[in-house]
């Protein structure tokens, strides 16, 4: 329980929403009310089979919305297109971090890194399992990684939306990435 | 308790007054005061433009002029801070000399300093009284090398009628450094400007400072700007604080 | 001297710029503040600073081992590793890799190493379309001025100004509105990056366990630039590499807290080797540029130290001199104390006039996140230019044969870099003499009371109100805009006599 109340905690500081799911049709359903609610007709997401296990490439479809989730091999052009186009990118998270409301995406095929990059809105499951309650937790994860030589080609840590305080000291939100990044946190 | 008074050269040539106020003030706590002949300066504006024999020269000069001394007090941070932070690392080639310039520099304070942690004050019981409103600047050697942050404030805190009031950005630098203030002249003017407006912003009618030289570039500044606020030594404000049965200390 | 004296003038009278830059640092330090009183708080302030300092001493004790592994672990991943003695020849390695790959359009991530050494200008003005996407780089890079702080490169320009940039260089009509602005940025390097054949980064840090390279940033320009370009180059200074995963962890949990008061930064990413088999995206080709330029030679002298800078900024946010003068008042690609401590040791003694433009005040020191000693180092350099002694710069190639040995021996690839021999530091004849003649006056008490009294009679007559307004020789400097307490003609020593006799007669009476 106190880690979820620091997560939630931390990730309100970063203005960012977290949901939480007791299991997979809570989170599905989660999602796509997020959709519905911003009007998003396009959504771009990672081609991992618990995903479409959710139902929700389905259940978008029927609400209009169209879901694209690359396998991996796919035309990165033709990724790149959709990624570019879509109102969402629906994620994983291989973790989360307590402390910081950090999420922690490692890449590999059917996982583009664009998807949570291109679009204005990130939506990121994660496993309440995978919730760890501070860096040094998730430093330990990426170095027994390191020492199984299993470290992905990317590991990106996403702390909230894209921001910049560049413009005469005035914090700006989705300057290159995601203006809003959403939390679903199933289990 | 016997104390040798380090006058410090600027305060010897430009503000004796204010030795005079931190003799009559170490004696009235009941100190017995000397001055070693001796002294000079502690060498460190010639250490911090990089000439560092001849800043050891005059090191030595001031480590002879104590050597018989049991505390050594400076009105100075920055001289303090010198013997105390640079002289332990000085006289490589000399042992003798240089097991004499670490016992000196375990021997040295900054005035405040000595009357909180050596002498244990309380200014309160010696009636001090000062009505006025003080704004006290705190010199980067003092905080920084010597770590003495707290020491003059509890001391002015101790002392009836006066106020003190806080300064902004008490961590930036007043610019005079030394001899930065004569290679740098118009940032370390600008650094002075910065720092005599957030003390007129306190509307205090007195700024106050243990080291001399920022004191010295702070009150040159002022006279030229044109201003009401006063400058004065730490030492001159404990000094007529404390003096006994006295009239108006303006 | 007198260009650096010359440029501080000029950057002193700009007024709207001076407020911009002091309060833009300001406010950082403060956020820093807010976030190392958290650490503290917590209790693990000073044990993170601690460990943050170890684990880049261990880097630079053990830097060739490390460099080995480093690089085992790039090319075992399927990355190139190239090696550049100077500027000079990094440029030349990014111009060739970028020619081999046919490419023409490059985005850019901010990287202060790419700064260093000119690289987007020598790519400019090879014909290539190079774009830097970090917000405030883009905007200097459209207005034709280099940056003029680590991490907030535009924090001198206001938003009008800004606005005024982009109509200018862009057509685009945009309200001087923070957020319209950055809209308008974002909508204008979008297609960029969706278009570029290479991404060009620089590094936080490297790690030499597996080759990762780190990039902490907060508005994802770089990741869409290592994500969507097919060739990807990091050019990294050699003093970037940490030994392992673990030892990142204090390093990032201090960078971001002492960089911007953000617990963490929007993203962190570690890149290793290039996209694996099935990956869409993430680059095909992955190119390392490690640079020297300079770095190797103050590995093992009394310098290292400052080889642990991890370009927070948080130095020059906290320096009361840099917020008079901002970025621009260094002249120099590295500002601040940081950028006056580093870059005589890197350029050698044509850059000593930077050891002058600071009042030794301990600031930076007391802020460093990793404890570089910034202001004893400028000290030291001052000591070593008084003494005539070259710095590393200027002692040719390398400072000791065991440094040329050990590193001809780890990589074979490090070829002698060009150093300014024997070029000649020095202070003014001048100030030589004054500080010597005074040393040798004030090192003995009757010398130093005969030229006190000496120099109260001859201020006398100038004297107006026990104050001097004129000066003669060098102190003319003070008297411009100072008035200056004229000496005593009794000073404190002639006084003490009458103090005793107060003394004894305190006792009597």
């Amino acid at each position: 329980m106190k880690a979820e109340e620091r997560f939630r905690q931390a990730l309100a500081d970063l203005s960012c929403q977290l949901v939480q799911a007791a299991d997979g049709k809570e989170a599905a359903a989660a999602v796509l009310h997020a959709l519905r609610q911003r009007r998003v007709t396009e959504v771009v997401a990672w081609a991992e089979p618990w995903l479409s296990e959710l139902g929700l490439p389905q259940a978008a479809r029927q609400a209009g919305i169209s879901w694209y989730a690359p396998p991996a091999g796919t035309d990165s052009a033709e990724v790149r297109e959709a990624a570019a186009r879509a109102g969402a990118g629906v994620t994983g998270a291989d973790w989360g971090v307590a402390e910081t409301g950090t999420l922690a995406l490692l890449s590999g095929p059917g996982r583009p890194r664009m998807t949570h990059l291109l679009p204005p809105l990130h939506i990121a499951l994660l496993s309440r399992t995978r919730l760890l309650p501070d860096m040094a937790a998730l430093f330990r994860e990426m170095a027994a990684l390191a020492r199984l030589g299993a470290t992905p080609s990317a590991l990106q840590l996403v702390t909230g939306p894209s921001r910049s305080a560049d413009i005469a000291d005035v914090l700006v939100r989705k300057v290159h990435g995601p203006g809003e990044v959403m939390v679903v946190l199933v289990g | 308790m016997r104390v040798s008074l380090f006058a410090t050269c600027l305060v010897d040539m430009f503000a004796p007054e204010v030795g005079v106020s931190a003799v009559r003030l170490l004696r009235r706590l009941g100190c017995d005061v000397d001055f070693p002949s001796g002294q000079t300066c502690c060498g460190q504006p010639a250490w911090n433009s990089g000439h560092r024999a001849e800043a050891e020269k005059m090191a030595a000069c001031t480590v002879r002029a104590f050597a018989g001394s049991e505390y050594v007090v400076a009105p100075s941070g920055s001289c303090a801070g010198m013997i105390r932070g640079v002289y332990p690392t000085l006289f490589a080639d000399e042992p003798e000399l240089q097991a004499e310039a670490r016992a000196l520099a375990s021997r040295t304070y900054e005035l405040s300093e000595f009357l909180v942690h050596v002498m244990q004050v309380d200014l309160r019981t010696l009636g001090a009284r000062f009505p006025a409103t003080v704004a006290y600047h705190t010199s980067c050697h003092m905080t920084r090398e010597l770590g003495v942050r707290e020491e003059p404030l509890a001391l002015l805190d101790q002392i009836e009628g006066l106020e003190r009031r806080e300064l902004e950005r008490a961590d930036l630098c007043c610019g005079f450094g030394g001899t930065f203030s004569v290679k740098m002249p118009e940032v370390a003017v600008a650094m002075a400007d910065d720092k005599l407006a957030d003390a007129a912003a306190t509307g205090a009618e007195y700024l106050v400072g243990a080291d001399l030289a920022c004191l010295m570039h702070l009150e040159g500044r002022l006279r030229r700007l044109g201003g009401s606020m006063r400058v004065l030594h730490l030492a001159q404000l404990l000094d007529q604080a404390t003096r006994p049965a006295q009239g108006a200390v303006r | 001297m007198s260009g650096l004296r010359d440029r501080v003038r000029a950057e002193l009278q700009q007024t709207a710029k001076r407020s911009a830059v002091a309060a833009s640092t300001r406010g950082e330090h403060l956020a820093k503040e807010r976030a190392w009183r958290e650490l503290a708080a917590e209790g693990r302030l000073q044990a993170l600073r601690d460990q943050a300092r170890d684990v880049k001493n261990q880097a630079l004790a053990h830097h060739e081992e490390y460099l080995r592994q480093f690089v085992a672990q790039v090319e075992r991943r399927g990355g190139r590793v190239h090696f550049a003695s100077t500027g000079e020849a990094a440029v030349a390695q990014v111009l060739a890799i970028i020619r081999e790959a046919g490419a023409c359009r490059i985005v850019k991530a901010k990287s202060m190493v790419s700064e260093e050494i000119g690289l987007t200008p020598a790519l400019e003005a090879a014909g290539l379309e190079t774009l830097e996407t970090d917000l405030g780089e883009f905007i200097v890079q459209l207005a034709g001025q280099a940056p003029s702080h680590i991490t907030g490169p535009a924090i001198h320009l206001s938003a009008k100004q800004i606005a005024g940039i982009f109509c200018e260089k862009l057509g685009e009509e945009v309200p001087p509105d923070p957020e319209a602005l950055a809209a308008l940025a974002r909508r204008m390097l979008r297609d960029k990056f969706l278009t570029a054949d290479v991404g060009i980064t620089g590094a936080n840090f490297g790690v030499a366990e597996t080759g990762s390279i780190l990039l902490v940033t907060n508005e994802g320009n770089a990741d869409l630039a290592t994500a969507l370009p097919p060739v990807m180059i990091v050019v990294m200074g050699i003093e970037k590499l940490v030994p392992d995963w673990a030892a990142l962890e204090p390093l990032l949990t201090l960078l971001p807290r002492t960089a911007t008061g953000q617990r963490m930064t929007v993203y962190v990413t570690a890149i290793t080797g290039p996209r694996q088999p099935g990956e869409v995206d993430g680059p095909e080709e992955l190119h390392v540029v490690l640079l020297d330029n300079g770095r190797s030679r103050l590995l093992g002298t009394k310098y290292q130290d400052v080889l642990r800078c991890l370009r927070c900024g948080a130095c020059l946010d906290a320096c009361p001199v840099f917020r008079q003068v901002g970025g621009h008042g260094y002249g120099s690609v590295y500002s601040g104390p940081i950028g006056a401590t580093l870059t005589p040791l890197l350029k050698g003694a044509a850059a000593d006039e930077l050891l002058d433009l600071c009042s030794v005040c301990g600031a930076c020191t007391e802020n460093c996140p990793v404890q570089i000693p910034l202001h004893r180092l400028i000290l030291e350099q001052r000591a070593d230019r008084a003494a005539g002694r070259p710095g590393p710069a200027d002692q040719g190639p390398w400072h000791t044969a065991g440094q040329a040995a050990a590193a001809g021996a780890a990589t074979g690839r490090f070829s002698p870099a060009g150093g300014a021999f024997g070029a000649v530091r020095q202070v003014s004849l001048a100030e030589r003499w004054l500080f010597r003649l005074w040393a040798w006056a004030w090192s003995d008490p009757r010398r130093y009371r005969a030229v006190a009294r000496l120099v109260a009679l001859l201020a006398r007559p100038f004297s107006r109100d026990g104050h001097l307004t004129w000066f003669p020789g060098p102190l003319a400097e003070w008297g411009r805009e100072r008035d200056f307490p004229a000496p005593a003609l009794r000073p404190f020593h002639e006084r003490w006599s009458e103090l005793e006799q107060e003394e004894g007669a305190a006792h009597e009476g």
